[in-house]
């Protein structure tokens, strides 16, 4: 798992320092699916497990938006938590994996909806 | 079983419309044995562009498309109930027999009485002088596309020619023992006072050899006669006075008690005179809002057909009238009586509420699961069965007629009107919907959504859409209504 989160997230990010690799790529992947799941089961189990009101195409593009928001968002967050002078928050590396973090938010979103649609009650064929 | 039912005038024709309405709603009409009956109505009216009567029959027309589409009979659910028109029933075709319900008077309509009667090819002297002791000028010179203008003189004689008819022969021809006649007329107007009693003798006659003459003479055969319910606005230009409605019903069933037997079930029903219509001798103004004692009226209808045959083949002879539970100027299902409310106020709730989600709620809910599942989309809400078909039919036709009832007096307003769909907890007039707990719906919009995605994913439905949709919207309706509503 440590491997697979390290080589997806390299496979585009070339950062300068070490750190990345050592101590963000791993907790920002294991957000990414954690925030993810847990916005996909809200929307089709609690919003549209009881109610049959939040199950158009557009409240789930607004989640959608939300995730890739979090995902963006996401490494900003690890990278401050760590402070030190190895990785700055802002720094270009780091937006550039906050830019990646949100693409894989996007499209992980995306698959994870296709499977947990089939099990909402009220939300079956949302987004299609 | 069939039932052959006569509707003859306007009052036939609008207590048929009120038939269909229950029975759209999902009414069973049912015989003693529980077994579906198949209706085929036969509205009677020389005035062709009568608006009550040409309304009975469009509504009718939509109801049988409507019906193609949907369960086999038998089964519960809207339009379930096989309805079809006399023409039906003939084997080959044949142009002079009416393709709607409507009955064909074959060119009659288009003369006057006198030219109907061949006044001027009498030579007799004295018959020509009894003619004219017996009918004024205006009768002789009235043509008949107006109908009998409260002249059952008139109407007794004309309506006689039915029995030449192609429509009456394949009437006699298609008849098989077992299968029922109910009439339905006013007796205090010109066509259902004429009609009634001829219809009667014509069915009764021993002389007749036409088709199942012999099946037809020993049917079971009902009638629901209806006696004045409304008055008419004086106009003197108008020929029809509606204040010897009273006198002339007194004649027909002092006449009735000594020359008229042979219905073996009769059904009374009146009301004192409370709404007053504007007075339009006949044609497309002849349109009189429905009112509750048509629909009442057609309860008969349903009672008839359940009767078993001991207690409405010949000789039997009964005599029924209704009375409501209290006497109240707007009616709804509390105060209807509760019998009555008992057969229809679930159905006719499930219809209504369909009518309310086709207005507010269907287009803007092709995203549920329900639609997406069997493609209730935008196509299909736009189609000619769905647009055309149902949609017109709830809108121009059945909600109409609702709108109608509530207005009237007196009114049978058993539904509010809602402008939010959001709560329609309050859309019965006579009590609210059940209290739910906080974790389930209120009755509104979505509660219906709710019930639709879990019955659309568990159940098999029908091939054709437009039969989906309507046996799917009967199961959603009605279980619905169980969580809302406590049954009478």
């Amino acid at each position: 798992m440590r491997d697979l989160l390290i080589s997806l997230y390299e496979r585009f990010h070339d950062p300068q320092s070490p750190i990345y690799e050592d101590r963000i790529y791993v907790p920002l992947g294991i957000s990414l699916i954690l925030a993810t799941l847990a916005i996909a089961i809200v929307f089709y189990f609690f919003l549209n497990g009881f109610r049959a009101r939040f199950n158009k195409w557009s409240h789930w593009l607004f989640c959608l938006i939300l995730n890739c928001i979090i995902g963006f968002l996401a490494p900003i967050l690890i990278v401050a938590s760590l402070g030190g002078d190895q990785a700055s928050a802002f720094s270009s590396d780091t937006l550039v994996l906050c830019l990646i973090n949100s693409s894989y938010s996007f499209l992980f979103f995306i698959v994870v909806s296709m499977v947990l649609k089939w099990g909402s009650p009220h939300a079956s064929r949302t987004p299609i | 079983m069939r039932l052959f039912l006569f509707g003859i005038g306007g009052t036939g024709g609008r207590v048929m419309e009120a038939l269909t309405f229950l029975l759209a709603s999902g009414v069973k009409l049912v015989d003693a044995h529980k077994q579906p009956v198949e209706v085929i109505p036969i509205l009677l009216d020389t005035d062709k562009s009568n608006k009550d009567t040409l309304d009975g029959a469009s509504a009718l027309e939509l109801y049988q498309r409507l019906h193609s589409k949907c369960q086999s009979a038998g089964k519960c659910g809207f339009f379930s109930t096989p309805i079809g028109p006399l023409a039906s029933l003939a084997k080959e075709a044949n142009q002079r027999i009416s393709k709607a319900f409507q009955l064909n008077f074959q060119g009659v309509e288009h003369s006057t009485f006198g030219d109907f009667i061949g006044f001027n090819q009498i030579e007799d002297f004295a018959t020509k002088k009894l003619l004219e002791a017996l009918y004024s000028q205006d009768n002789l010179n009235e043509r008949l596309t107006g109908g009998f203008l409260g002249n059952p003189n008139v109407g007794s004689v004309v309506l006689s020619g039915f029995q030449e008819s192609a429509d009456f022969k394949l009437f006699a021809s298609a008849f098989v023992p077992g299968d029922r006649v109910f009439i339905i007329g006013s007796i205090f107007g010109g066509t259902g006072a004429a009609g009634m009693p001829w219809l009667l003798k014509a069915l009764r006659s021993e002389t007749s050899n036409t088709g199942a003459a012999g099946a037809i003479r020993e049917a079971a055969i009902g009638a629901l006669m209806v006696l004045p319910y409304f008055k008419l606005q004086e106009d003197e230009s108008s020929r029809i006075d509606s204040n010897v409605f009273i006198t002339k019903t007194k004649a027909a069933l002092s006449y009735y008690s000594s020359h008229v037997h042979g219905f073996n079930s009769v059904y009374y029903i009146s009301d004192t005179a409370l709404a007053s219509y504007a007075n339009h001798e006949s044609g497309a103004q002849q349109s009189n809002d429905a009112h509750v004692v048509e629909l009442l009226g057609a309860l008969a209808i349903l009672q008839f057909a359940g009767l078993s045959d001991a207690d409405c083949l010949p000789p039997a002879e009964t005599y029924h009238e209704y009375a409501i539970d209290v006497d109240a100027q707007i009616l709804d299902f509390s105060t209807i009586g509760r019998d009555s409310a008992a057969i229809f106020a679930k159905q006719l709730t499930q219809l209504q509420m369909l009518a309310m989600l086709d207005s507010g709620h269907f287009r803007h809910a092709t995203h549920q699961v329900w639609a997406k599942v069997n493609q209730f989309d935008d196509t299909f809400f736009n189609s000619g069965d769905y647009h055309d078909g149902l949609s017109r039919f709830l809108t121009e036709y059945y909600s109409v007629w609702i709108r109608q009832l509530a207005g009237n007096r007196r009114a049978f307003a058993p539904f509010r009107t809602l402008e939010d769909l959001r709560d329609m907890s309050g859309m019965r007039a006579d009590r609210h919907s059940k209290k739910k707990p906080f974790w389930k719906r209120h009755l509104s919009s979505e509660a219906f959504d709710i019930q639709a995605n879990n019955i659309a994913r568990a159940k098999g439905l029908p091939s054709d859409p437009m039969g989906r949709f309507l046996t799917l919207w009967w199961d959603v309706t009605s279980d619905v209504y169980d969580e809302s509503f406590d049954r009478f």
